[in-house]
């Protein structure tokens, strides 16, 4: 690795030990209810503490984070998500507001989704524009593969939820893949 | 399906003391004289009058292992996930969101990296940018999580499956030290909003109140004060419970 010489110090260390953070304002606050700032800092170690040692991630979830790494392609095209009918909105939607639509583009090629949950999968209705082929469906667990028809419609069930994006394969024959959207 | 990996060795390679304490790039800064001293190597210092160079040999920063990484670099990579995965699970937990949630919400956000990983602009602001779409996906996680609900009844089935849900709670059955279990029983008894603030902070290593606040979308200048309330209100909790259970054995021993 090259050793780069950084463009500038931090404006402070971005990674300041807690107890420096001590003695705000609130501290007195603190101190007024008999509680010192020194008090809390030792509770907060003791939290850092007790979540590392009964609430760490997962080795599996390390290990995902590693392996998401394998999902990059430089080849393909990327197909940034133009749409998405439950993004936007921070509060937890009503539960009855109909499947999802989703919409990615690349240049020459759109894809709009219905996604709909059937029990504990979701099934896909997709319409494509410049694309051909098949399309394969990419999740956590796995690749499907859906067939295009001539007017640009293909379906599968059954996919899991989780992390998942499509591959295409536009006229021209190169390939082009979707952002990663969460079902 | 990708597991067949056997990264540590790879991951120590870059970051030998991780797994104990995050770098600071002043930690990691030497001066030029003491470089000179210990390397022999005045040439170095000469062209390199700063001696970053001797900080760049402990460990890598965000711009190199990115940059690294956007070379197809696997440890590299590797050694950011070292570096920032508590920290993202501790934003997922913060969400209450379950072991199984919590992972997806996870996975996503280092998938998000990877089709990013030519776009970070701040590679110092990497963990902000972690937290932030850590945030986006336990948002849309929560979403699914309610819809799930209502429509079967049951979880998701996801990559997770497998791993035992715990729920977003530790079961404090499972501590073992009194004091912790007096500390952890009273977190529980504490406001939503600071059970969410601590549980980001108990990040290891600790985050910066910046990448905190883009995690929580709360201002940065509220985060310290708001830290000291939580831990105020926490402590009381405990302290009050202590005397109630001083009272309750003395009554209980009369």
């Amino acid at each position: 690795m090259n050793a780069q010489t950084p463009r500038s110090i931090p404006e402070r260390p971005a990674h300041e030990p807690i107890h420096d953070h001590a003695g705000d304002a609130d501290a007195e606050a603190g101190s007024a209810a008999g509680v010192s700032a020194r008090d809390n800092d030792l509770d907060m170690q003791a939290l850092a503490r007790i979540a590392q040692e009964y609430d760490a991630p997962p080795s599996i979830v390390d290990q995902l984070a590693m392996a998401a790494f394998e999902t990059r392609h430089l080849d393909l095209q990327f197909a940034a998500l133009m749409a998405d009918s439950e993004a936007g909105s921070e509060l937890v939607r009503s539960v009855d507001a109909g499947p999802r639509m989703v919409s990615f583009e690349c240049g020459d090629i759109s894809v709009e989704l219905q996604l709909t949950h059937v029990g504990e999968k979701i099934s896909i209705n997709g319409l494509v524009i410049g694309a051909t082929g098949a399309v394969v469906i990419q999740t956590s667990s796995g690749s499907l593969e859906a067939a295009i028809d001539e007017a640009g419609w293909f379906a599968r069930d059954g996919v899991v939820t989780g992390a998942l994006r499509l591959r295409l394969t536009n006229s021209n024959g190169s390939g082009v893949v979707t952002e990663w959207i969460t079902t | 399906m990708l597991m067949e990996h056997s990264f540590e060795q790879r991951v120590l390679t870059y970051l030998p003391h991780q797994a104990e304490s995050r770098w600071s790039p002043l930690e990691g800064f030497r001066p030029v004289q003491e470089n000179v001293g210990k390397s022999g190597e005045p040439a170095r210092a000469e062209v390199e009058p700063r001696a970053w160079k001797s900080f760049e040999t402990i460990v890598p920063d965000n711009a190199s292992l990115l940059a690294a990484a956007g070379a197809g670099d696997q440890a590299a990579w590797n050694a950011l996930v070292v570096q920032y995965n508590r920290f993202v699970w501790s934003v997922a937990r913060s969400f209450r969101l379950s072991t199984a949630d919590a992972g997806d919400a996870v996975q996503m956000t280092w998938l998000r990296l990877v089709e990013n990983l030519d776009k970070i602009s701040d590679p110092e602001r990497l963990a902000s940018w972690l937290g932030t779409t850590a945030r986006r996906e336990c948002l849309q996680l929560l979403r699914r999580s309610s819809r799930n609900r209502s429509e079967t009844g049951l979880g998701a089935e996801t990559v997770l499956t497998n791993t035992p849900d715990s729920g977003p709670a530790v079961d404090v059955n499972l501590l073992t030290d009194e004091r912790d279990r007096a500390l952890w029983t009273a977190m529980g008894m504490l406001g939503e909003k600071c059970q969410q603030l601590l549980r980001v902070l108990m990040a290891s290593p600790p985050p910066a109140y910046a990448e905190v606040a883009k995690a929580l979308e709360m201002p940065i200048g509220s985060i310290g004060p708001a830290r000291q309330r939580c831990l105020t209100q926490l402590r009381k909790i405990v302290v009050k419970d202590e005397v109630l259970g001083r009272e309750t054995l003395t009554r209980e021993g009369s």
